[in-house]
């Protein structure tokens, strides 16, 4: 039960459900403003409170079971940390027929053509959008303009230019990592998977962010796959194929495909 | 609907005549009717959070009432309970919709015990006097009551320590916060979606987050070790209170 006298803060505490409520800004301003008023002359309210938001903050930094996370996240207007949205893509149908009939005309090059492993096959873009947008607001300073302009390249899917200028980037800290991580990503969708697995050598992919770090095993995975590093290939295939999420989804589909053919 | 019949006295009545019933339960049912509709994958993501939120809240009333257990395992033991229910929900075993908000409320209390007796079992924990678990507030590092000034002085303390953490960039501002009000390590913050860095780079912006605020303090002839009570709420509430849907309702 929430009791709340200002007079003697240790006498009367607000209760869980409405440290949830603030937390989760489900409660009205008013209630929030007298609420603050009682927390501030009371220690052990505002502990509990932190403690509240300690908990909504450590679930937002842990991944959310497959199906349950946020899917894209990027910084608010004001910077503090609010969600936002990016506008939904609808399929435009006046497109869908002629994408219909490139998507049989390719099924049908595709026969008799010898066969390569079945994720090869895929160009893949890490889908990041929203992340890639936060990273802008973050980190503006830790690298060149060369650098953001190749990750727009790469987000407008062209793949040689943002090769080019990623190359040429110039980046610091953890930056460095993901430049080499999306030059990799251009290289291999150019079709130079030697290229890129120089890069894959040189990158310490269990430091990448996590948003990231999944993606870089996927394509590693890819460009083994393309180089006929069989064996490799298929270690890594057997750790993806256990993950949750997106990889997890993709490597379980690959595992498929490979057992299909 | 929580019922709020036995309140003691009329003048702790002013807060409770604002709150007809706690917003959480009702937001939990609003977010699972809107799995059907064109936002299902925000409406899912916040769900989560939010019964994850709930769930730890009732596991801290009963945890603090019976048995001791440290905030990591607490969260553990949240996320792990979030877990069966969104997929009891995904294979239609529990429908938060045919409960009222009271029930929504029992239930998750009745799941959040059934959790602690478990856990209590999986480690043979000492089951504690109720009375030795009640004060528990942050003390030490940063934390000195003694020094806690009071009035006009306090607000004006914390007024400053607000304007100078003003001053550092958002993204540096949302590190430095995160283990202030939070004590998260820092591999956690390098995780946090608002923040995506390797953690040694957060140590190092923690660093110079800390000195920044300290040369602020001391311009401003105050010491930012002595922090009076009240001075992480008011950092809490100027920059980290967004509801879980990101939209600021009372700023």
């Amino acid at each position: 039960m929430t009791n709340v006298d200002d007079t003697n803060a240790n006498s009367e505490h607000l209760d869980e459900a409405a440290f949830t409520d603030i937390v989760a800004g489900t409660a009205s301003k008013k209630f929030v403003d007298q609420a603050f008023a009682h927390i501030r002359n009371c220690p052990r309210c505002e502990m509990r409170l932190l403690e509240a938001s300690g908990d909504l903050e450590t679930c937002r930094a842990k991944p959310a079971p497959s199906g349950w996370g946020m899917p894209v996240r990027a910084r608010s207007k004001t910077g503090l940390g609010g969600l936002v949205w990016p506008p939904r893509r609808r399929l435009d149908f006046r497109l869908a027929i002629p994408l219909a009939l490139a998507a049989m005309l390719l099924v049908m090059l595709r026969i008799g053509l010898p066969r390569r492993h079945p994720s090869e096959t895929h160009p893949y873009w890490i889908p990041a959008t929203g992340e890639l947008h936060q990273l802008r607001g973050a980190h503006s300073w830790d690298a060149d303009s060369t650098f953001w302009q190749g990750l727009d390249a790469y987000e407008a899917h062209n793949t040689g230019r943002a090769a080019e200028l990623l190359q040429d980037a110039k980046t610091t800290g953890g930056l460095e990592d993901l430049r080499r991580l999306y030059l990799a990503s251009s290289l291999i969708n150019a079709g130079q998977g030697q290229h890129a697995l120089q890069l894959f050598d040189e990158l310490k992919i269990e430091d990448l962010p996590a948003p990231w770090r999944a993606d870089a095993y996927w394509m590693k995975f890819q460009v083994l796959a393309g180089l006929n590093r069989s064996a490799e290939a298929e270690k890594l295939l057997d750790e993806m194929v256990a993950w949750p999420g997106r990889v997890g989804d993709l490597a379980r589909t690959a595992r498929a495909a490979e057992q299909h053919h | 609907m929580v019922d709020r019949s036995h309140r003691k006295t009329d003048e702790h009545g002013a807060l409770m005549d604002l709150v007809e019933t706690w917003g959480w339960p009702e937001d939990l049912k609003r977010l699972v009717r809107g799995f059907a509709g064109p936002e299902r994958a925000r409406a899912r993501g916040e769900f989560w959070l939010l019964l994850n939120l709930a769930l730890a809240q009732r596991l801290r009333i009963l945890s603090g009432r019976y048995y001791r257990i440290d905030s990591e395992s607490l969260r553990d033991l949240a996320a792990e309970k979030a877990l069966e229910l969104v997929d009891k929900l995904d294979r239609g075993q529990w429908n938060p919709l045919e409960s009222h908000a009271g029930e929504l409320v029992s239930f998750l209390s009745t799941v959040a015990r059934n959790a602690l007796v478990d856990e209590l079992r999986r480690t043979k924990r000492t089951k504690l006097d109720p009375a030795g678990m009640i004060e528990t507030a942050p003390e030490g590092d940063g934390w000195n009551r003694d020094a806690a000034c009071h009035g006009v002085e306090r607000e004006e303390f914390v007024s400053q320590l607000v304007a100078c953490a003003a001053r550092l960039s958002a993204p540096h501002r949302i590190i430095w916060l995160l283990r202030v009000l939070h004590e998260m390590p820092s591999k956690t913050i390098a995780e946090h979606p608002e923040v995506l860095l390797k953690s040694s780079h957060v140590d190092v912006i923690l660093s110079r987050c800390r000195d920044q605020i300290r040369q602020c303090m001391r311009a401003r002839g105050l010491d930012a070790h002595e922090l009076p009570p009240g001075t992480f709420a008011e950092l809490w509430r100027r920059f980290r209170a967004n509801p879980i849907s990101g939209d600021s309702s009372h700023d």
